[in-house]
């Protein structure tokens, strides 16, 4: 299938690793030129530096603290006119409401939370001027079911998929599509620091984290470029119909049980 | 039907006006000791008074503006002790993400969704440890219904449906419930001011404002005291088995006919 996303113009926030990297990759070999955000400039110009030859297109980096207002809004007027925005930079600790203090707490919100919603605040209008663009949300499943051991990451996830709601429920009026993915574990250096957390309090051995993974029905995480392959096809217009909602990635962990 | 709360503690934050003087109200006829806080001392010492002289129960009450988290701590170091928590303080901003500014989500967040999240931080403990406790969190039906124009509101609601639902299926082991009740349109001071502001521009009458509410299936907004009758319910041991759930007071907005 031809995604027909060649020459599209994407902003890809948190794009040094992980998700967010492979985001990066999987739109670069669809041909669009890229607008790469993050703290680790060194990373992001590497990642540049390759894509750039393997697929020739062109590609920015921008080395942004993107939990500061002011670093949101410069990152958004320099790239004000993308096609298509993913707002992906995120990293709430796991914890209790006992365990993460409040500063803490705000800190990741003023990323994760914050940073999508003043990021959009900025690009969103003028999508809409142009009658032309697509805005997806890389959020979480663990907005699905309530866990008081993620109850920071819980909260902000379901907060950004009602944000998802509200601009994409209109948005189409615009014609603008908002949308988001619902990764569940993923094989990320972020998820696999989680994931052994868990092991540690759950099994009391860090070492132990794939024996959590063996309990989920899918029997394992997502990759990153599962995440990434969903978030393409959701920017492009094979889904031109599709706004407000989101796709779940996690092999069926929140409709079924561990074993 | 007898709630059996006489002698209990409640501390209500927004308690000086709306749905939260109406909570104090219910309970103190049930028999509690009150303690509201709200910004506004002179607004909290009529509720006060007036809650005295109808139903002769204890009223405390703390002057405090709860969007900033050293007042939280205060309330929290002086009326953390009670037998039930009702968090209810917040004003969210109406309007659409250009409407709401960057630091005006941030402030109404600071009261609605960060105040919450902190005076539970401080007295859950205390109920833990005691093993004994209420905490209900009035959150909002645009938390269940995407809403542009209040989009700060619906993904702060969101947000504490969320927190209620993560604490109360985890709190009960400690003998503590905590839940929340979601009230649609009710007629609060705060609303009355919007629906008068949309009669005014929609029918170019103020005083028209009764008419904006024949389309809900009720045909009229709810009263501060239908919310505040279940959320003394839900404090009661009537419900000792409900944790982690929401209640819907909307009278039927959300399930009707989209298409009447």
């Amino acid at each position: 299938m031809d995604l027909d996303l060649k020459g599209k113009s994407v902003l890809i926030t948190g794009a040094s690793r992980g998700i967010g990297h492979a985001v990066a990759e999987a739109m670069a070999a669809e041909g669009c030129n890229l607008h790469l955000a993050a703290r680790d400039e060194a990373r992001l110009e590497a990642l540049a530096e390759r894509l750039t030859k393997q697929h020739g297109v062109k590609i920015e980096v921008y080395r942004r603290d993107l939990s500061l207002t002011p670093e949101v809004e410069s990152l958004g007027k320099a790239c004000q006119d993308v096609d298509i925005l993913v707002n992906n930079a995120g990293d709430i600790p796991t914890g209790t409401l006992q365990s993460i203090d409040s500063a803490t707490w705000r800190k990741a919100w003023d990323l994760k939370v914050f940073g999508y919603v003043d990021l959009t605040r900025i690009i969103y209008p003028r999508m809409c001027a142009r009658r032309s663009g697509v805005i997806v949300n890389i959020i979480g499943a663990a907005f699905k079911r309530p866990n008081p051991h993620y109850i920071a990451g819980c909260m902000a996830n379901i907060a950004l998929d009602m944000f998802t709601q509200c601009l994409g429920g209109e948005s189409m009026r615009s014609g603008v599509r908002v949308v988001a993915v619902h990764p569940g574990p993923t094989t990320s250096d972020r998820h696999l620091a989680h994931v052994k957390e868990r092991a540690q309090r759950e099994l009391g051995d860090a070492s132990r984290w794939q024996e959590l993974h063996a309990k989920m029905p899918g029997g394992r995480a997502a990759t990153v470029e599962e995440v990434a392959e969903t978030v393409a096809f959701l920017a492009s217009d094979r889904s031109a119909f599709t706004s407000g909602g989101s796709v779940i990635i996690d092999g069926g962990l929140m409709a079924g049980t561990l074993r | 039907m007898d709630l059996n709360l006489k002698g209990r503690s409640v501390l209500i934050t927004g308690g000086s006006r709306g749905i939260g003087a109406s909570i104090a109200d219910v309970m103190a006829q049930e028999g509690c000791c009150i303690t509201i806080a709200a910004t506004d001392a002179e607004k909290l010492k009529q509720v006060a008074d007036d809650i005295r002289a109808k139903h002769g129960v204890p009223v405390a009450t703390h002057a405090f503006d709860l969007s900033k988290h050293e007042n939280i701590k205060a309330l929290a170091d002086v009326a953390g002790d009670c037998d039930i928590l009702v968090n209810n303080a917040g004003a969210i901003p109406r309007g659409s993400l250009y409407d709401v500014t960057p630091e005006a989500w941030r402030h109404g967040w600071d009261l609605k969704v960060f105040g919450y999240i902190d005076l539970t931080r401080y007295i859950l403990p205390r109920m833990t440890a005691r093993k004994n406790g209420v905490i209900i969190n009035i959150a909002g039906m645009a938390g269940e219904r995407p809403e542009p124009n209040y989009i700060a509101t619906s993904c702060g609601n969101a947000a504490l449906i969320m927190f209620t639902q993560c604490l109360g299926g985890e709190s009960v082991r400690n003998g503590v419930r905590i839940n929340a009740v979601n009230p649609g349109p009710i007629m609060s001071d705060r609303h009355r001011r919007g629906a008068e502001r949309v009669a005014e521009q929609e029918l170019g009458s103020k005083d028209r404002w009764p008419e904006l509410y024949k389309r809900f299936p009720i045909g009229r907004p709810g009263r501060v005291e239908e919310v505040a009758h279940v959320v003394a319910f839900l404090a009661s041991d009537l419900a000792s088995y409900i944790s982690g759930e929401i209640i819907r007071i909307d009278g039927g907005l959300k399930n009707r006919d989209p298409v009447y």
